[in-house]
């Protein structure tokens, strides 16, 4: 296990520090004592079985949850305390487990949206017009992400593997430099995951990307270093070679599987 | 698509024509005793279906918004004899303002814990109106309210009267509509649908909330104006829990999730007041068996019921065009799968 301890003059070097970061439930441990860093444009995944706390992680990064101890730094300003939209409006954005879109709203209302949350004027009582910056923005992610014929279609009404392809456009939409993915291929066909893959090895190098993901295929395309986590902690990380190779992993994982 | 464009276009037209010459036509009684305060207490209900529909806050104390506009006039106008205007800036102040305090407590729960909030702070108002003799006047109010008076006409003459409260409601109406299509009015769909996204889009949930709750407080203080003109005085009883809970019935029957819808309920409201106490006085069974059966068979109220027709017309074309885009996705994604 590498924890790495960094003194403030290195901290500015990394896009997100998580330092002791720990979350409890009660009596129950959901994440214990982690420490880690991102540096900038890197591409972590963050694997682990089911239980492992990995999506309490990305909540408390993402600002659904206050860590009951801990640090986090986002390029080097502490923003343990910050809720959730002033994080995005820093450069985080993330998807979810099961895609949360609007579900009454069309798919171009969502992107517009999204768009617009990172802008001032947020609450603007002016009606968008067609070439407004943030509206151009919105149908031009629905483009990237798959969806630009379907920009009328109300969210509500996409199949499943549409959503998650939407909702990767909204968390795109604020420009973020990190993003936050948790599982997006969970549910995808096969032929819906070498599309997700595609894309993300297609967005902008300079993006910091963590994703949960349990489809090893992808995680180990998108990712060059890997994070193992177990019933809270950090047990292992390091490239997908380092990693499958680790001892405590493989018990952690056939454990799992056969216990 | 422009085919039924046109349609609406002509229906609206006469709809709109139809109500405006009203008084010309219609009867005395409906125009003074039915359509007018339906006109106000609809702005009342369109207050709610705004926030209910649209913004998922299910509030109880728009009706408690609408009597302080009421009060706030009456007091200025007969207690401290000022002028009109200065009542009825006054009586829209007051309201807005206890609106976004009411607002201040109740934007940070939700669903059941927001009705039972809302419906508190509007018993609170009801106790203190009732008990404060100084200001409020305690149970009997405050009487002799009148209407302004406008180049010798007092605004309460019947056919006067019904086309300021048509004219208010039609400029509520095309205000809510014009409203939910904005930024803010698509956000406050979006925190209806899932607060918690929005918030890591990067909005201010509990901010969004409170400019909607205020923004449906001043909607309210209009209709409460027009109400206490019509009924030149104001009491208690205007804003005790049977009046929190019409105006609810109003907002369901007509369709919570509908701007007509709330016009037409508060119609259907005072349709059945008016013609089942001639005959029995267990109107308010009149009103509730009306109420089940409404929630029963039309669950989007009565504009559901209107709007099927319409509705029909327009989901097809759009399931049409939906399909279409969706087709031509499947089959690029198709066409994608093959290219492996």
């Amino acid at each position: 296990m590498v924890t790495v301890q960094a003194t403030p003059a290195q901290a500015i070097g990394h896009a997100l520090e998580l330092q002791g970061v720990s979350r409890r439930f009660g009596g129950l441990r959901a994440v214990e004592d982690v420490s880690l860093s991102l540096a900038p444009g890197e591409r972590r995944a963050i694997i682990g079985p089911n239980g492992a706390g990995k999506t309490t992680l990305f909540n408390l990064i993402a600002g659904d949850l206050r860590p009951t101890s801990g640090t986090i730094r986002f390029y080097g300003s502490d923003i343990t305390r910050l809720p959730p939209h002033e994080r995005i409006r820093l450069g985080i954005a993330r998807t979810y487990q099961t895609p949360l879109v609007f579900p009454r709203l069309s798919v171009l209302e969502n992107l517009y949206l999204a768009a617009r949350g990172v802008r001032p004027w947020r609450m603007s009582l002016r009606r968008p017009r067609a070439n407004d910056a943030e509206m151009v923005k919105a149908r031009q992610l629905a483009e990237q992400v798959g969806l630009g014929h379907a920009i009328h279609a109300l969210a509500g009404a996409l199949a499943h593997g549409q959503q998650r392809q939407l909702e990767l456009g909204m968390a795109l939409a604020s420009n973020p430099r990190l993003l936050l993915l948790d599982e997006p291929a969970a549910g995808l066909s096969p032929a819906e995951r070498e599309l997700l893959t595609g894309l993300l090895l297609g967005l902008d190098a300079a993006m910091t990307i963590l994703l949960v993901e349990h489809d090893m295929d992808v995680a180990f395309r998108v990712a060059r270093q890997v994070t193992v986590m177990h019933e809270g902690r950090v047990i292992a990380q390091g490239t997908p070679g380092e990693v499958s190779a680790d001892e405590v992993v493989q018990q952690v994982y056939l454990g799992a599987r056969h216990g | 698509m422009s085919a039924l464009a046109s349609t609406r276009t002509v229906l609206t037209l006469l709809v709109v024509g139809l109500l405006a010459t009203f008084p010309l036509w219609g009867s005395a009684y409906f125009v003074g005793r039915v359509f007018s305060p339906a006109l106000f207490l609809g702005i009342a209900a369109l207050s709610l279906a705004f926030l209910a529909g649209y913004g998922g806050m299910i509030s109880l104390a728009q009706m408690t918004v609408f009597g302080l506009a009421g009060y706030g006039y009456g007091v200025l106008t007969v207690t401290h004899g000022q002028p009109w205007w200065v009542g009825v800036i006054g009586g829209l102040a007051v309201a807005t303002l206890a609106a976004f305090l009411f607002g201040l407590v109740a934007v940070r729960t939700r669903g059941i814990y927001f009705l039972m909030i809302t419906l508190a702070l509007g018993m609170v108002v009801y106790a203190l109106a009732n008990q404060n003799r100084s200001v409020f006047g305690g149970h009997t109010g405050i009487l002799g309210i009148r209407a302004p008076e406008v180049s010798g006409h007092l605004l309460t003459e019947r056919a006067l009267f019904y086309e300021l409260c048509l004219a208010v409601a039609l400029a509520s109406y095309l205000g809510v509509r014009y409203l939910l299509r904005t930024p803010f009015g698509l956000a406050l769909q979006a925190v209806r649908d899932n607060p918690r996204r929005l918030a890591a889009l990067g909005y201010h949930v509990a901010l969004h909330r409170l400019a909607a709750f205020t923004l449906a407080g001043f909607l309210a203080a209009w209709g409460g104006l027009l109400g206490v003109w019509y009924n030149g005085a104001i009491s208690p009883t205007t804003i005790d829990v049977t009046r929190l809970i019409n105006v609810l019935v109003m907002a369901v029957i007509g369709g919570l999730a509908s701007v007509e819808g709330a016009f037409l309920g508060a119609l259907a409201f005072v349709l059945v007041t008016n013609f089942a106490s001639s005959f029995t006085e267990r109107f308010n069974t009149v009103i509730g068996l009306t109420f089940l059966a409404i929630v029963l068979f039309s669950p989007e109220g009565l504009s559901g019921l209107l709007a099927r027709p319409v509705e029909l017309l327009r989901r097809q074309s759009r399931a049409r065009r939906a399909r279409d885009e969706l087709d031509e996705l499947g089959v690029q994604q198709a066409v994608g799968r093959q290219d492996e």
